[in-house]
This record gives C-alpha cells, sequence and structure tokens, in this order.
C-alpha cells in the first residue's frame, strides 16, 4: 500500500530507573494561568512529585526566554525529563519537545499537563476548584513522563502531487500556484466548468470589475497548465492513506458525449427538440437536453443532460455529430490517483429562504434572492443584463433589499453567523441598478452594515452620496403581495422608532452562504472536522486557520467559512503554500504512536486482526504471532485495548503510561 | 405613581435586567441587537404606541420608564415577535414579566386592578353574564345544545370556590400587591 | 465535605478519558470559549476512544473515582474509521464488570462530542456532576 520506509524505529533508550529527574515549569500564561491559581501554592506542591527534581514558574514559557531557562537546565543536566504546566498540548507541545531535541534529550521525554483551558478557562470564578484540578492534571503527567520511553519520529515520502476537491475560484488558484512550483494537481470538480460561484456573478464589489472578466482568464491559464488535470464532472468516492500518502478513488460521472470527441461546435444544440431549466441561471432562462453551462466554459465539451434526455436521436445523427462523439449508453468509471496532500475547496451553498413564510419567497413572484439577482443583472444573464420582475417583465421602479437573511438567525434552520458577502453585494447590486437606472428607488433594510474590507466604507459612503441608495435601519417584519403583484413591506425604521408600510415592486432577499449540503459526507470520508456552523474546521482558529486537524489536509475559501473573493484568493494561496511546504521537503516526520505485537507474549488468538481499520495486522503463520506493520498504523490503538494476552502495546500511550496517571491521581485524593 | 420620564439618559444601570434574567429563559434579552422585527411584527404597534424593540432596549438599560410607561400593557401576547425573533428572544415572555415587574412597584392601571377585583369577587376575569336568570342567557342555551350543563362548572356553579381563591391571594399576598379588598371576612376565607 | 445546613455535598471526582481529535478538542474549545463548568473533571488523552481499556475503568473506580466519562467521536466522524464504534460495542460489557465489581453502571458514561461542541461538553459534564451527587460518593471512599 505505501512506498515510504520509517527510516529509523529504535528501541528505547530508557535512562535507569533512579535516574529520572523531572523538570516541573508552571506557567504563568500572563494572568491566564496565575490569575485564578495560587501560584505558591503550586509550587510547593509541585516539589513534592515524585521525581520531580525542580519546579518553576515563569510568565510565558513558550517565549524565548522561557524556552531558553528549560534549555539551560536540560544542558546543565538538572533534568532529563520535563513537564510543562501550561496550554492545551495541541497548542505547544511541538514547541517544548524541540526545546528537548535541540538539547539533546529525547523530544518524548516531554508531558504537558493543560491547566489553562481545562482549568483556569474552565473555572474561573471558582478559584479553589481550578486550583484542584490544576494539580491533579499536573499529577498525572507528572505520573506519565516517569513512564515515558525515548521514541523516534517516523519519516514519511511526501508524493508531489495535489488533489484539489472543488474548482471555484479558491480551488483554481491553489491549483496554478502549486502547478507552477511543479508539482502535479488533480482538481475534482463536481459540476460540468470550473470557476464556481464566481462564474455567476456579474460585477464583483468593490471595484465593479466584471467577474468573468477577470476569471475567464484564470480558468483558461488552469486548463492550459500542463501540471493541472481538470477533472470535471467528477466526485471523490473514497480516501485512504495518510499525510505523504493519499490514495483516491474519484468518480467520472458519464456525459454520454465523448469528451475526447466533441469539437464543442454546438451544431448539436438546433437539433434537440427538448427544453428544460437552465440550472445555471437558477433556473430563469431554458436550455437543451445537449448542453455546455456557458459559453465560456471550461472544459468547453458537451453534456448530455440524461434526466431530460428523450434519446430522439438527433443529435447522433452524422450530418449533426460529425465526429460522432455521443454515447447513450456511456457509463460512469472510476479511477484511483495517489497523492501526498489534499486541498479542501468546496465552496458554499445559497441558504434557502423558502422556509421564512413571512418573506413568501417561492409565492410570491417578485420575491427574489441574492443570487438571482445577481444572474439578473449579468449580461449573459437570463435579461441580458437588465433585472425586470418577474410577474410582468417590466423593470422595476422600486427593489428593497433585506439583510441577514438566513444569517444572523438564531432559530432552528438558519445560522446565527454573519455571511459577511450580503451587505456588499447587496450595496453592489444597488449600485448598478442605480446606473441604469437613476430615477428608481433602492431601498436597504439592515442591521449592521459591515464594510470591513479594503476600499468597502468608501464603497459605501459613495453608494448614499452618488447613488441616493437609501439605508433603512431596522429588518423586515413581513410581506405582503398586492393584487397587482407588487410588494407590501412591513417593518420598523429603528432610527425614527415608527412601524413602516411600504410598496416596492421587487424584493431581493439578500441570502447568505451556508456549508454544502455534503461537507459531513465529506468530512468523514477525509476525516477532517467540521464546526458548529457546519464549514471544515481549522486546527487552531488563529495559527492555523489553513490546515486541517489531518496532516496533509488544508483548506481553502468559503468551504472553511464565509468569505469574499480578495480572502477566498489569500487563502487558497495560503493552502497552497501549506501543502507546498510538505512536498518541497518531500518528507515530514509521523508521531511514533504506532502499535507492537510482543511475539512471546501473543498467543495467537487473531482477536486483532479484524479490529484494526487500516488492516495494519497480519498474521504470521510460521510463529502463531500476530504483527503489526508499523506504517500501516495509524495508532489508534484499538487492537491495544483488545488483545485478551496484553500482547499488544501502543507507544506513548502504553498500559503502565496510561494506568499510572490513573492510580497517582487517584492516590492523591484519598 | 408619577410618571417619570426624562429626556436625557442620566442612569444605566441592571436594576431591572437583573430581575427580568433571573429567569435563565429570558437572559438572552441581552443579546437583542434592536432590529426592529418585532416591532414591524407587532400589530398593536401599528395602531397604538407599543414599540417592541424599544421596550428591550429599555429594559437592557433597565430604564425605569419601561416600568412606568403604559407601553408594556398594550400588548396584546399574539406572540408574533416572539416567533420572528431573530435572536431567539422569548419577546412576550419579557414582556409578561417586566408587567409583573411593574406591578410590583405599583404601576398598575385602574382598569387591571378592576378586572383583579372582579376574580376575587366572582373567580373570573371575565365573569358570565348570571344578572338574568340563566335560562334566558343565550350562551346558556348554546351550551345545552352542546350537551354541557347550563352553567360551566366553575365558580359559577361552585361559589364556594370562591373562598378558595380569596385564600390562595391572601396566601400568596396577591391582594396587597394588586391593592384590591377581599370583601369575604378573614373568618370566612380561613 | 459536609455543609453548613448539615447535607452532606460531596464533590465527585470524575475521570474523562478523552479521543484526541474530536472530544479533547471539544474540551479545548470550550475552554477558549470560557465556557465555565463545576470543577470535577480531570481529563486525560488518548488518541482514540478504541484505546480505553476496561481495566482504566475498573481500576479509576476501585481507587475512589466517582465516575468515568469516555469521550469519543459521533460515529461516522472517527479519526480512524471506527475506533469510537468499537467502544460503543465494548461498553455494554464494561458495563458489566463495573456491576459485578459492586459499582453503579451509571457511573460509567459513554459520550460523542465532536472537536466543536465545547458547550455540550460542558452541558454533560454539568448533568454528570448533578447524577453523580444523587448517586452519592463511590462506595469504596466510606471510612
Ligand atoms: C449573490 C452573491 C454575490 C457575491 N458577490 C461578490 C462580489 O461582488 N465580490 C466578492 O468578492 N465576493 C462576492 N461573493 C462571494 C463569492 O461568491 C465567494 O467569495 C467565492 O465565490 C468563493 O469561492 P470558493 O471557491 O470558495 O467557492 P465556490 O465558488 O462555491 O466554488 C466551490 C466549487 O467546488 C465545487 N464542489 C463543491 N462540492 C464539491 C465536491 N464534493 N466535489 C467536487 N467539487 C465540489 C463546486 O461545484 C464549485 O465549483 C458573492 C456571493 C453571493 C452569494
Ligand atoms: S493501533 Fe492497532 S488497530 Fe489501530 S491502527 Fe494500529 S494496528 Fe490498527
Ligand atoms: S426582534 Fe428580537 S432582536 Fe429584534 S429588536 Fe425585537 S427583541 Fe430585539
Amino acid at each position: 500500500m505505501t512506498e515510504s520506509n520509517p527510516k529509523t524505529i529504535s528501541k528505547s533508550i530508557n535512562p535507569k530507573k533512579e535516574d529520572v529527574r523531572i523538570g516541573l515549569y508552571i506557567c504563568n500564561c500572563g494572568i491566564n494561568i496565575a490569575g485564578v491559581l495560587q501560584m505558591d501554592d503550586m509550587i510547593e506542591f509541585g516539589k513534592t512529585l515524585p521525581n520531580v527534581t525542580l519546579c518553576k514558574q515563569y510568565k510565558f514559557y513558550c517565549s524565548d526566554n522561557g524556552q531558553a531557562e528549560i534549555a539551560k537546565d536540560i544542558k546543565d543536566g538538572l533534568v532529563n525529563r520535563v513537564v510543562v504546566a501550561a496550554c492545551s498540548p495541541r497548542m505547544h507541545e511541538p514547541t517544548f519537545r524541540r526545546v528537548l531535541k535541540e538539547n539533546g534529550l529525547n523530544p518524548f521525554y516531554f508531558a504537558q499537563a493543560n491547566i489553562r483551558e481545562h482549568a483556569t478557562w474552565v473555572n474561573m470564578y471558582d478559584h479553589e476548584g481550578a486550583q484542584r484540578i490544576a494539580k491533579d492534571h499536573i499529577r498525572m503527567q507528572v505520573a506519565k513522563v516517569r513512564k515515558l520511553k525515548a521514541l523516534e519520529t517516523i519519516k514519511v515520502k511526501v508524493k508531489p502531487s495535489t488533489l484539489i476537491i472543488g474548482a471555484g475560484i479558491a480551488g483554481m488558484n491553489s491549483a496554478l500556484d502549486l502547478a507552477d512550483q511543479g508539482f502535479e494537481v488533480f482538481l475534482v470538480e463536481r459540476e460540468l466548468t470550473i470557476g464556481g460561484h464566481m462564474a455567476q456573478l456579474d460585477k464583483t464589489f468593490p471595484t465593479m470589475d466584471c467577474s468573468s472578466c477577470i476569471l475567464t482568464p484564470k480558468m483558461v491559464d488552469v486548463s492550459r497548465n500542463p501540471n493541472i488535470h481538470i477533472m470535471a464532472y467528477s466526485e471523490v468516492e473514497q480516501v485512504d492513506g495518510y499525510v505523504g500518502n493519499f490514495e483516491v478513488k474519484i468518480k467520472h460521472k458519464a456525459h454520454y458525449v465523448d469528451q475526447n470527441k466533441c469539437t464543442g461546435c454546438g451544431a448539436c444544440i438546433d437539433s434537440c427538440p427538448v427544453i428544460c431549466g437552465n440550472s445555471f441561471d437558477l433556473n430563469m432562462s431554458s436550455r437543451k437536453a445537449i448542453y455546455i453551462p456557458f459559453p465560456q466554459a471550461v472544459p468547453g465539451q458537451f453534456t448530455i443532460d440524461i434526466d431530460h434526455c428523450i434519446k430522439c436521436g438527433n443529435c447522433a445523427l452524422p450530418n449533426i455529430c460529425e465526429p460522432g462523439a455521443i454515447i447513450y449508453d456511456e457509463e460512469d468509471h472510476y479511477s484511483t490517483i495517489k497523492v501526498g496532500t489534499i486541498i479542501v475547496s468546496t465552496g458554499y451553498d445559497q441558504i434557502d429562504p423558502t422556509n421564512l413564510k413571512n418573506y413568501g419567497y417561492g409565492v410570491y413572484e417578485n420575491v427574489i434572492t441574492g443570487l438571482e439577482m445577481e444572474r439578473n443583472l449579468s449580461s449573459t444573464g437570463p435579461n441580458l443584463g437588465k433585472p425586470v420582475c418577474p410577474s410582468n417583465g417590466k423593470p422595476p421602479h422600486s427593489i428593497a433589499w433585506l439583510q441577514c437573511v438566513g444569517s444572523r438567525d438564531n432559530r432552528e434552520g438558519y445560522h446565527p453567523y454573519c455571511s459577511r458577502v450580503c451587505c456588499m453585494y447587496a450595496i453592489k447590486q444597488a449600485r448598478q441598478y442605480k446606473e441604469k437606472h437613476p430615477e428608481a428607488e433602492c431601498y436597504i433594510f439592515y442591521m449592521d452594515i459591515r464594510a470591513f474590507g479594503k476600499g468597502y466604507e468608501e464603497f459605501y459612503e459613495s453608494s448614499s452620496h452618488n447613488f441616493g441608495i437609501k439605508y433603512m435601519r431596522g429588518r423586515l417584519a413581513e410581506i405582503y403581495q398586492n393584487p397587482d403583484k407588487t410588494l407590501l413591506i412591513r417593518g420598523e425604521d429603528t432610527f425614527l422608532s415608527r412601524p413602516i408600510a411600504l410598496t416596492v415592486d421587487l424584493v431581493v432577499l439578500s441570502t447568505g452562504v451556508e456549508a454544502r449540503t455534503d461537507a459531513a459526507h465529506v468530512a468523514s470520508m477525509l476525516g477532517i472536522q467540521q464546526s458548529s456552523d457546519g464549514f471544515f474546521m481549522e486546527a487552531h482558529p488563529k495559527l492555523r486557520p489553513i490546515d486541517s486537524l489531518t496532516a496533509g489536509i488544508f483548506m481553502a475559501g468559503v468551504a472553511q467559512g464565509p468569505k469574499d473573493i480578495p480572502d477566498a484568493v489569500s487563502q487558497a494561496k495560503g493552502a497552497a503554500s501549506g501543502a507546498a511546504i510538505l512536498m518541497a521537503k518531500g518528507e515530514v516526520e509521523v508521531d511514533p504512536y504506532y502499535a507492537v505485537v510482543q511475539p512471546n507474549l501473543c498467543s495467537g488468538c487473531r482477536s486483532c486482526i479484524n479490529l484494526c481499520p487500516y488492516s495494519a495486522i497480519s498474521f504470521d503463520d510460521n510463529q502463531n504471532v500476530a504483527y503489526i506493520n508499523p506504517i500501516m498504523c495509524h495508532g489508534c490503538g484499538t487492537c491495544v485495548a483488545s488483545c485478551p494476552s496484553n500482547a499488544i502495546y501502543q507507544n506513548h500511550f502504553t498500559g503502565d503510561q496510561l494506568m499510572i496517571m490513573i492510580t497517582d491521581v487517584l492516590g492523591g485524593i484519598n | 405613581m408619577e410618571k417619570i420620564t426624562p429626556n436625557i439618559i442620566f442612569n444605566i444601570s441592571n436594576v431591572i435586567s437583573d430581575e427580568v434574567i433571573k429567569d435563565e429563559a429570558l437572559k438572552i434579552m441581552r443579546a437583542c441587537f434592536q432590529c426592529g422585527t418585532c416591532t414591524g411584527s407587532c400589530p398593536s404597534g401599528r395602531r397604538t404606541a407599543i414599540r417592541t424593540r424599544q421596550i428591550m432596549r429599555e429594559a437592557v438599560l433597565s430604564l425605569d420608564e419601561v416600568l412606568s410607561d403604559e407601553d408594556i400593557w398594550l400588548c396584546s401576547t399574539c406572540y408574533t415577535c416572539y416567533e420572528r425573533c431573530p435572536r431567539n428572544i422569548p419577546v412576550t415572555d419579557v414582556i409578561i414579566k417586566l408587567r409583573n415587574l411593574a406591578t410590583q412597584r405599583g404601576f398598575i392601571k385602574p382598569a387591571h386592578q378592576k378586572i383583579t377585583q372582579i376574580l376575587a369577587d366572582t373567580g373570573h376575569g371575565v365573569p358570565l353574564g348570571l344578572k338574568n336568570n340563566s335560562d334566558e342567557n343565550q350562551w346558556s342555551k348554546s351550551r345545552e345544545s352542546y350537551g354541557l350543563s347550563k352553567i360551566p362548572p366553575t365558580t359559577h356553579s361552585h361559589p364556594k370556590a370562591v373562598l378558595d381563591i380569596q385564600k390562595l391571594m391572601k396566601l400568596t399576598h396577591f391582594d396587597k400587591l394588586v391593592k384590591i379588598e377581599l370583601k369575604s371576612t378573614n373568618e370566612e376565607i380561613k | 465535605m459536609s455543609k453548613k445546613d448539615g447535607t452532606d455535598e460531596f464533590e465527585p471526582f470524575i475521570l474523562g478519558i478523552f479521543c484526541n481529535w474530536c472530544t479533547y478538542t471539544g474540551a479545548d474549545q470550550a475552554g477558549t470559549s470560557r465556557m465555565q463548568r463545576p470543577a470535577n473533571l480531570r481529563i486525560m488523552r488518548v488518541m482514540c476512544s478504541g484505546r480505553v481499556e476496561s481495566r482504566f475503568i475498573i481500576e479509576a473506580l476501585k481507587r475512589g473515582a466517582d465516575g468515568v466519562l469516555i469521550g469519543a467521536c459521533h460515529i461516522g466522524d472517527c479519526h480512524y474509521v471506527s475506533g469510537n464504534h468499537k467502544t460503543v460495542r465494548r461498553m455494554p460489557l464494561i458495563k458489566e464488570f463495573v456491576k459485578q465489581y459492586g459499582f453503579n453502571p451509571k457511573r460509567v458514561r459513554l459520550e460523542h462530542i465532536s472537536a466543536s461542541e465545547g458547550a455540550e461538553l460542558t452541558e454533560i459534564s454539568k448533568e454528570f456532576v448533578k447524577e453523580l451527587k444523587e448517586i452519592g460518593p463511590n462506595p469504596r471512599n466510606k471510612k
């Protein structure tokens, strides 16, 4: 399954039992810890613990000075094991392990007691309680460190290739950056074309450049780049392996048109008798059953929408499709690729406002969503860039935008977060309309205008100053349709403290963005997490906003959380750089937490074999014992817990090491 | 009661809001972001002076006028705002709580006082018109047509139960709270 | 610890054994979000809840822990595909052991708490503390 080799899997080089000298360093973390705990008492307590030869405190042990102090104690030979009681090991374990390593101590002789996230921050007002928990956490880690063994990290090779899932503006930018550095990129896109939502937009705030004019050249760059394999109309089916060596199964959906033969001439369009909704225009326009999503689509070959196709055979006639590309009975096919890194850039879905009955979306013709307005404003859209009221086909005289539809709404089914783009796109759309119809009335009903980006506040200011857009502070309460299909909107002008009722021709619901409906599926396939808002979760909200918790997997664009194009592009470049660092180095160090069968204890019962999710355990028929391949083992420890002979141990999480934590901490309370 | 209507806000405190949020379910009141959905939804506010959003603001800042002004009494408890509030604030329940606090501080309207008096006297907030012979009442005829007893099984059929109600009022000091007379003698109530 | 009013309020000792990827991270999130919970929960980390051996739990109870809370990913979200599934399967047997050792099986809980569910962890710990106070102290701690 893998070509990588563990460079070194060393045997334990334990210091002799009597020689364990633990340095216990209790961090103040400014006032985060010292503001809650009685530090002097903590130090006194620390000194009483077995094998602790010195116990100290300092403002910030993660700082240079803090690290230097630990380094000095190690170099001076005062300590040979280190416990730092501070923040979560998920934050600084690597930092302190480096200190040990740089000073000649095995980095696995380190343990970190979490007394911040798990004590002082969750018991901020119960100081005694926090003290109690902090002491117990220290007791456990001091116990553990006494039993720890020296280990060597495993080094695995990283394949110089990346899988990018989702080819919106984020995925495309990551792809180009990696390809330009010489890495191979597999760009998997579910839809027929790359481009994502940006292809549907007309202009972009705050510069008002035309979205397609900046997007289409990028799409062409992607398609021309020899290092990028575009896999459109495809989906990732399965992901196995680990950082450096992922094995990915991809499903390629049938196009019913041979993509190699189709020249994209378009002669088939006229021959097709079927007319159906054009999903690229959110079904506001129609297309044929054989189609490309829009003229600049990449790749530009045709596809048959098989759900609508009646198989009349017209397009297959030799005088219509000269290359003979039509294959009505084509089937989905699959391929497998091997990559070293993965970037997830699956973007977002627009929030569906149908269930907000008081706004009547889907019932009143003249209530539309932001994305529908975007298509309406687009010169390639259903109305060729001239928005009209769906009810009568006439340009509206008055339009109201309603902000925060489905966002900043704590009710079931909606989202507490801010979608970050709706304020700006509403201003943009209103301004676009006013440019063409200066006499029109444009109202934006808002609670807060969030114009936080570069040039955004100026854009907002100009929209009322130069274009006369009226900002109404208040969230609309309800919308009713008048007999002539105009709309009565009710709300409050909160500045005037007066209820208002206005009649307008068109209402645009500024619907926000939400995680893709299949985000949970994608997350579990990749073994990454979702935050409570449904978007993919970053390893650290501030310091590692682009990494997932799983090594080698990065994320970019709205898939990680709401953002606009400039932010999506920046993050995409960050993700590309994260992946490139691993691939340029060519190898990564992996914690050696693999499990080991001790052949002298193994009874050959085979209980463990089927438990391993990675098939890492094989059976040696000659010796009649189980064997675990350390490279295939991911280090969950499930087999360890199940072995009836206690023959398996897991590095760094051995039975002794965990047991002594339990016995010591409980010895403490009695 | 004296009405307090300062034009300048001199004092912001937690006195009122702390009392409201003693009920854990109302604590989210403090998250009101003044969007105005409640006011815009309020069928009463279209005709009267009640500005639901403003009541929430005054309550959060603990401005005394929220209890002394009559706005809180103009809510019809239709619960429309409650359903639509994007911050999931039980707006109507907050208003009811404010009414309780207002009453405790003596800001009760004569009409409401009258209703509580009627409640104490008859056991009904809105008693049935029993003055005429019950046989003549239109409502008792309808009741009979549905196979129900002429008079409903409330204090109207059990006049003695009024004493129990008064006993409860006495025990809970409700009579003092709303400043009404309990007509039965102490002996009777005991 | 007896209180002024004479009621015997004791502070239950809860040992949390949390998987690295979901519940431990969720506990970190509870911390960063400053979600307050009663000071009863001690947390130790394993890579996967599948690593939890029955003897850890029995040993903890034998030595006087009032409750043991095992934290795992939600089913389907295990970082190691299905380790948590195996933990779920082991629970009935573990509870049986616990009973045979003479402990109330309610002292042992398996909860699925994801990396973003600090709030759930906080609620669960509050509730568990309450429940353990009702059950009373570990019988081995009675002098
Ligand atoms: C109405 C509206 C107007 C806007 N106007 C502006 C503006 O003027 N300026 C601005 O800066 N921002 C604007 N935005 C925001 C902008 O749309 C986003 O910032 C940007 O499109 C995000 O790009 P992305 O690549 O992250 O996601 P997307 O554009 O959503 O791309 C994701 C891609 O991944 C694909 N995909 C999804 N799931 C899978 C899967 N499982 N497998 C394979 N492929 C998958 C999708 O098909 C899609 O192609 C607007 C947003 C809206 C809703
Ligand atoms: S610890 Fe055991 S079960 Fe888990 S991956 Fe390694 S060999 Fe497989
Ligand atoms: S609807 Fe809710 S959040 Fe909005 S003003 Fe009323 S109470 Fe506040």
